[in-house]
């Protein structure tokens, strides 16, 4: 799962970013909101020394204009403190300011605009301050017009803006982190039905299971729905060609069977070379027709999920056979096959490949046939000796060649080490020679396992005709 | 503080009519700082702010024989507090009142 396609990391870089939008813009209008209101605030407070520096206004007897009492606020006295007012006269600046102000002074700009109500300004002061000003043109007693100002340091507001900002900045910080943790668990939950799917689809790859089961939200459902009829389709389609070949062999084996008695037939009138001639094409078709369909159930068994046979049952049934077969040469057939152990393809396959190689063991063996099995990781491992002559490492790629006899003294069509090889390779097995130690042959075969945990899945036996090997 | 009242009373005896009108001693810093006889405060504060630590209480501009004197009123970070008398058109640090003022300084 790349970092581009994952739609986890998809999802959680989407969650990310409008996370990220939304406590930025949201931090900015806050901040906005909250300088609003602190200015506000300031202009409300310059609002009330504006009132009280006007009421204190007196001209004396002599015309000059005073101040009756000071303005209440200790800022007012000290020099450069960030709160300061002034009078001015409609021609002469600074008539009177406050202490605060000290060789400094308000640089109003000139208006005249709004003469009856008080208004603001943004003006450079003192030691650079830059300052927030509150002014209205009053009349006094005496006629005379004056422009009262008050004044207050912005600074106080960006202070306090700035400690607000760095509260809402962690907070905001914090806030995020937890959002995109939330969001972060919201996507892992919420990709755990795909996640699910994505185990039971190894499952059924693994061959431990024939369809996609269990309960999918109602997102995934139609997808599990049609997966699994997707599969069943495929089974049918799978198992319908198996029925075909299946009757195909049905229905070859009584003109097959005719042929052979019209063999006999020949044989008794005296046309014995005929009848050899004859005989030996039966046999040929009824070699083929068994290796075609060999083929067919291994390709459908590989197709198919969830196939799988008990290797000991097969071995012991093909041994029990086999001591049959061999009753007059005393020959000791030795099997040992765990349990558990647990193939995973068809059981006539395994019969087919197994019974073969025993086969070809006792028909070379002088007197032991040896059959051992176990698991190595995901494969069966089964060996296989004899204390029969044994193949020269020369001849033995030879050995599987279809139609290649090792010896045309023992009967036999040559085909079965071909169904045998190929039957391996459909399975994507493997097969090799090498010397037994019991003196001959050993066959070294490894075959897919099955998983001996999960329940087995039952599969109808297709109709199935046609001799053994 | 009787010298301070007394060079009150002498200021507003001796000078002209814009100090009169008002009395204050930030009037007389504009009118001195006008006619270039101080220079601006800010200039003394940072002065003040570079020799020494503390919070500034109180200023005030005396003047004595035609020479103006800041004095600035501080209070040092351990709690005392000093007086600095600086020479408003020079910078130069005149005299210091108080204990604590050789901690004070930077």
């Amino acid at each position: 799962m790349t970092r581009a396609r994952s739609l986890r990391h998809r999802l959680v870089l989407g969650a990310a970013a409008w996370i990220v939008v939304a406590l930025v813009a949201g931090a900015l209008v806050i901040t906005e909101l909250f300088r609003g209101h602190l200015e506000r605030q300031v202009y409300a407070d310059l609002g009330h020394h504006l009132d009280q520096l006007i009421a204190g206004l007196e001209v004396g007897p002599d015309g000059t204009l005073g101040l009756a009492r000071q303005l209440s606020d200790p800022r007012f006295r000290k020099p450069y403190s960030g709160l300061y007012w002034q009078v001015d006269g409609m021609q002469q600046g600074g008539i009177l300011r406050s202490r605060s102000l000290w060789d400094d002074m308000l640089g109003l700009p000139p208006d005249e605009i709004e003469r009856d109500q008080a208004h603001h300004h943004t003006l450079s002061g003192p030691a650079d301050q830059s300052l927030l000003v509150l002014e209205r043109t009053v009349t006094l007693p005496s006629a005379q017009a004056v422009r009262v100002a008050v004044a207050a340091d912005a600074a106080q507001v960006e202070g306090v803006l700035t400690a607000f900002g760095r509260i809402l900045a962690v907070s905001f910080a914090a806030l995020g982190l937890g959002l995109l943790a939330a969001a972060g668990v919201q996507v892992v939950l919420a990709l755990r039905p795909l996640n699910a799917l994505r185990r039971r689809l190894a499952e059924v790859r693994d061959g431990r299971s024939a369809r996609l089961a269990g309960d999918f939200p109602g997102e995934v459902q139609p997808l599990v729905d049609d997966l699994n009829a997707l599969m069943e389709h495929d089974a049918a389609l799978v198992e319908r060609a198996r029925v075909q070949a299946g009757n195909l062999a049905h229905g070859l084996k009584t003109p097959l069977a005719i042929l052979a008695n019209e063999a006999d037939a020949l044989d008794r009138k005296g046309a014995h070379e005929q009848a050899a001639v004859l005989r030996e094409q039966v046999m040929r078709m009824q070699r083929m027709i068994d290796y075609q369909l060999a083929q067919a159930r291994a390709a459908a068994a590989r197709e198919v999920p969830g196939i799988r046979c008990r290797l000991g049952e097969c071995v012991d049934g093909l041994r029990r056979a086999l001591e049959r077969l061999h009753a007059g040469r005393g020959l000791l057939i030795e099997t040992d096959v765990p349990d558990a152990l647990l193939f995973r393809g068809e059981r006539e396959d395994c019969e087919e490949i197994l019974g073969n190689l025993l086969d070809n063991a006792c028909k070379w063996a002088r007197s032991r046939v040896r059959l051992t099995a176990d698991s190595e990781g995901d494969e069966v491992r089964v060996l296989i000796d004899d204390d029969g002559p044994g193949i020269d490492a020369a001849a033995r790629a030879a050995a599987f060649e279809r139609g290649r006899r090792m010896d045309e003294a023992v009967p036999g069509s040559g085909l079965g080490l071909a169904i045998v090889r190929d039957l391996v390779e459909l399975y994507r097995g493997r097969i090799a020679l090498a010397d037994s130690p019991l003196g001959g042959l050993r066959v070294d075969l490894r075959l897919p396992a099955a998983r001996a945990t999960e329940p087995a899945v039952v599969k109808p036996q297709p109709a199935r005709q046609g001799g053994g090997p | 503080m009787w010298k301070t009242l007394l060079s009150t009373v002498l200021v507003i005896a001796l000078t002209g009519a814009a100090a009169v009108r008002a009395g204050e001693d930030h009037d007389r810093a504009r009118a001195a700082l006008r006619a270039g006889e101080v220079v601006p405060l800010r200039d003394i504060l940072a002065v003040v702010e570079q020799e020494f630590r503390g919070e500034m209480l109180e200023i005030e501009l005396d003047e004595k024989r035609r020479r103006f004197v800041y004095e600035v009123k501080l209070l040092t970070p351990d709690g005392s507090i000093i007086e600095l008398y600086y020479d408003a058109r020079t910078k130069a640090l005149l005299k210091t009142e108080g204990r604590g003022v050789e901690d004070a300084r930077r």
